[in-house]
């Protein structure tokens, strides 16, 4: 009775809205963020090599050498970060029932992510990327939006797996 | 008026206590008067707009609330309220109607 009465008065004057939100529950998820991530994070590591072989080393490239580490070590921890999103807040059982393989690619992502951050190593930063188009294949894949994989149209020019909206 | 406050809830984050859709009338609280675990309050807060969640702790002035259910934001991200965001403490709940 008191909520027939409330729900009148509402249509009348309108009560606020009081959130009792989860997650600020935006619905947005999208694997691109930790796939640029792990692109500048291969990216990085292509110039720190390049500084690695110069014959002499500037100031400047002292200066751009640790801007880079730590641009390389803050991407891996964006990777990490944006994989633990959709896999804790978008994948639910009826995803991880279909897709029984995720909670292993995931933990994957974190320790390729670690390697990634302690080394400057070419093939840990290459490996963390594949592992991440393969998060990615799967979330399109429950989306139900068909992906493809292209070369980035940037350096560092690999491959990438992108969703193909336009069949949508 | 005369310091009662009705809201609309909207959300899963106070269930099982407040069902999404339920109105809710809450009564503005005196700061001098102690809070108390498990109240719940109606909540201006500085990030997330008007929000509803429980009463856990004071930590000298700052206080803390957290959601009911598991999928709720977590005491961290709400972070710790003062006493001027506070609207008012929830002393009613009208849940909606059961749809069969």
């Amino acid at each position: 009775m008191l909520f027939n009465l409330l729900s009148q008065l509402d249509k009348k004057i309108t009560f606020n809205q009081v959130l009792a939100h989860c997650d600020v529950p935006c619905g947005i998820y999208d694997p691109m963020v930790a796939q640029i991530a792990a692109l500048t994070v291969v990216r990085q590591v292509d110039q720190i090599n390049e500084i690695s072989t110069k014959d002499e080393i500037s100031t400047n490239d002292k200066a751009n050498f640790g801007r880079m580490v730590a641009v390389k070590e803050e991407h891996v921890k964006k990777v990490k970060g944006e994989v633990i999103i959709i896999w804790g807040d978008f994948i639910k059982q009826p995803q991880l029932d279909s897709h029984p393989e995720l909670h292993g690619l995931v933990h994957s992502i974190m320790l390729a992510g670690s390697k990634a951050k302690q080394h400057v190593d070419k093939e840990a930063a290459l490996d963390l990327l594949d592992k991440v188009n393969l998060f990615a294949e799967i979330f399109w894949k429950i989306k139900g939006v068909k992906t493809y994989r292209a070369v980035s149209p940037y350096a560092p020019a690999v491959e990438v797996v992108y969703p193909d909206l336009k069949g949508q | 008026m005369f310091g009662f406050s009705i809201g609309r809830v909207r959300g899963n984050s106070m269930l099982p206590r407040i069902q999404p859709d339920s109105y809710i009338i809450t009564i503005k609280y005196p700061k001098y008067l102690p809070k108390r675990t498990g109240q719940m309050f109606y909540i201006d807060h500085p990030r997330y707009g008007p929000i509803v969640k429980t009463f856990t702790s004071n930590d000298n002035g700052n206080l803390w609330f957290c959601g009911e259910s598991s999928d709720s934001i977590s005491p961290k991200e709400i972070g710790s309220i003062s006493e001027k965001h506070l609207i008012g403490l929830v002393i009613w709940v009208s849940p909606p109607k059961q749809r069969v």
